[in-house]
């Protein structure tokens, strides 16, 4: 038998995905499983969605991930992570889309390990005719749901992140994960 | 080696009881809340002071309040946050409530130092003001929230009122947390 706590207490996470980094700000609400998920086009080109989260442990990851929705136009996404002051820690760098209604991965290179704390997943996307993947709330009841920040003319991802609102409020269905994905 | 804790609860960027976030909610919304999507819905009472409670896992610094304007607007609307004995750390002081149907924030003159553990965001509405809400629920004191009459702008101490059943919703408002600014 083991002296020490074999059980930390809290859940690691595998996989970081806007669902549930947003599953806090929805929680206890049906708006986000009635209303589902749809491909729709980016709100603007070389828009930047920062939606925030917190890292209760380091995790290491190795790579991200979003979904693409059924158009692509020849664009590319850039994703990536920062801190809550707004310095980003990776990013992908410019990669095409590939895949319509399929998930798209790229892998880190390196294996980075994201400190605990509050933290920004990063998606941006060259082209506004692209689709994504995303859930768009209906209306400011749902809106301003998961205090996403937003930066145009931000792709590629910025090393330091400018943040402003984010009036359109679509979350993009994209993440982060150490795992095989 | 790092001084501080590498694991545990992490203080968000974005303070709300609305939300019920894990890592500061003192208490679970009534399952009706579940059924219900937010809508505008009228402040209970002109100058009634709603104080709802939040567990901070880590000492932070606030740096606005923010809230969620209905369909209609009056009066002022004061933010502050309070300690767990009930003496204010920082107010936004009367604010008119502008625009409709939009997020409003105000930023503290100085980020406010928050210590770990028990605290009450406050909230009051001078007139008949409108925000984002959850419905109503039936009777129970579950939030772990107070009320205070005639209390705009907000009181030095808060007083802690049991709320009365139709006061008892979930109004979609809350503070941010350093170095997060923009609501």
């Amino acid at each position: 038998m083991p002296r020490w706590p074999q059980n930390l207490g809290v859940k690691r996470d595998t996989v970081i995905s806007t669902p549930h980094l947003c599953a806090p700000y929805f929680r206890e609400f049906s708006v986000m499983r009635n209303d589902g998920w749809a491909s729709a086009t980016w709100p603007l080109a070389n828009q930047a969605i920062f939606v925030p989260f917190e890292l209760d442990r380091p995790m290491r990851v190795t790579s991200a991930w979003w979904v693409n929705g059924n158009a692509l136009a020849s664009a590319s996404a850039d994703i990536g992570v920062y801190t809550a002051d707004g310095t980003k820690l990776y990013s992908s760098g410019a990669v095409v889309l590939a895949g319509t209604n399929a998930y798209q991965t790229t892998g880190l290179g390196l294996p980075l390990t994201l400190p605990r704390g509050a933290l920004y997943l990063a998606l941006a996307v060259s082209s506004v005719s692209a689709q994504m993947y995303v859930y768009n709330p209906s209306n400011i009841g749902s809106d301003f749901a998961c205090f996403m920040l937003g930066q145009a003319s931000a792709f590629p991802l910025p090393a330091v992140a400018t943040f402003a609102a984010y009036a359109t409020q679509r979350v993009p269905y994209c993440g982060l994960t150490g795992r095989t994905f | 080696m790092p001084k501080w804790p590498q694991i545990g609860p992490v203080t968000p960027q974005v303070l709300s009881a609305f939300y019920t976030h894990p890592a500061t909610s003192l208490c679970r919304l009534l399952a009706n809340l579940a059924s219900t999507s937010p809508s505008s819905q009228g402040w209970p009472t002109a100058n009634l002071a709603i104080f709802s409670p939040l567990y901070i896992p880590e000492a932070c610094r606030l740096t606005a309040f923010w809230w969620v304007n209905g369909t209609s607007v009056a009066g002022t609307i004061d933010a502050g946050v309070y300690d767990g004995e009930g003496h204010k750390l920082a107010s936004i002081g009367p604010t008119t409530q502008t625009p409709v149907s939009a997020v409003q924030s105000v930023a503290l003159g100085t980020p406010q130092p928050i210590p770990a553990g028990l605290i009450y965001l406050g909230f009051v509405c001078s007139g008949a003001a409108t925000l984002w809400a959850t419905s109503g629920l039936l009777g129970e004191p579950t939030l772990g929230a107070y009320q205070q009459a005639s209390a705009s702008p907000l009181p030095t101490t808060m007083t802690f009122a049991t709320q009365v059943a139709n006061n008892i919703r979930a109004f979609k408002m809350g503070a941010l947390v350093a170095p997060r600014t923009v609501a």
